[in-house]
């Protein structure tokens, strides 16, 4: 299985579908992000790169009932496919690999 | 609960931004959501300008998910839009000054007359573009103001007032016309929402009867 490659964002917002599990959706995905990157995020941006991913495979969506809390609206709930998965540990393992050999002061906080 | 909703001017607006019911829901639940979190936790006021910043920051990526949606004919229907709608324009502003000028001969009421007859073209117009841009109809309303806005620069560099409307005529048109266009395209996105109201109170009305 070919696995496409994924930017920065992407990689990001496939991280937050992975943590959240059943519950990733627009508002949390946006929230974990955000509180993450410390950047407010917009919610365009989010679905715009959700999108991306689930053209390319690594993530799949479905609507869920409506709720009074979302003013009557419906979520779109994103899962990571098998695809998604392999792009994250591909993504890791070059991270890891990358980061080999950077002296410490540069690679710790 | 009720000062928990977020502005209604600004859900309005962003109702417009995509015709997509399900990408519409999802996005607008999630702000929503959002707004209510805020506005306990903060003040309604930061969450009532939270929810304004997120709405002008979504215009262009929510359009672009609704335009790959639709391939080439969205991006075509977005070109064909503004085309349109500034056709449109262009002939109720040649119709009403050539009106005007049959009606009185005052410098000031007939500008004043005319601006009005600006915007409501330029509203007319935005209805227009919303209605052929399909996907995307706040973005081809918005593309159609930001032409006039350059057209209308242009003029007032080039012309240099030779066309004989006062300065403050010109620059009030500027300032009219995009968020006339928008108002256009908002208007269209609520007769269609309450269409489809209404054809979903029927459909319901008849399952009831079976």
């Amino acid at each position: 299985m070919r696995i496409p490659g994924i930017g920065e964002l992407e990689l990001a917002v496939l991280l937050c579908v992975a943590r959240n599990g059943d519950d990733a959706y627009g508002a949390v995905i946006r929230r974990d992000l955000s509180a993450r990157a410390h950047r407010d995020y917009a919610v365009g941006a989010i679905y715009v790169t959700l999108q991306r991913l689930e053209e390319k495979g690594l993530v799949t969506s479905e609507m869920s009932e409506p709720t009074a809390v979302r003013g009557g609206r419906a979520k779109r709930v994103y899962l990571v496919t098998a695809a998604g998965s392999k792009a994250l540990r591909n993504a890791r393992e070059l991270a890891s690999a990358l980061w080999k050999g950077v002296p410490a002061h540069m690679s710790l906080a | 609960m009720s000062e928990l909703r977020p502005p209604i001017v600004a859900e309005w607006f962003a109702e417009t931004i995509v015709s997509d019911r399900a990408l519409c829901d999802a996005a607008l639940g999630d702000l929503a959501e959002d707004f209510a979190t805020m506005a306990q936790s903060d003040s309604i006021g930061a969450a009532r300008g939270w929810y304004w910043s997120q709405v002008a920051r979504s215009v262009l990526p929510l359009s672009i998910v609704s335009l790959r949606l639709a391939g080439a004919r969205g991006w075509l229907r977005l070109i064909a839009s503004v085309v349109l709608g500034y056709v449109v324009l262009v002939v109720v502003v040649v119709f009403s000054d050539g009106w005007l000028m049959d009606l009185t001969s005052q410098l000031w009421l007939t500008s004043i007359i005319s601006l009005l007859a600006g915007a409501a073209g330029a509203v007319t117009a935005g209805y227009v573009a919303a209605a052929v841009g399909g996907r995307a109809p706040m973005l081809s309303a918005l593309a159609l103001g930001l032409l006039c806005v350059f057209a209308s620069v242009l003029m007032l560099v080039y012309m240099d007032g030779n066309d004989g409307s006062p300065l403050w005529y010109r620059i009030a048109l500027m300032l009219i016309v995009l968020p006339a266009c928008a108002l256009g395209a908002m208007l269209r996105a609520r007769r269609l929402r309450a269409a489809a109201a209404a054809s979903d109170g029927k459909t319901i009305a008849s399952k009831e009867r079976e």
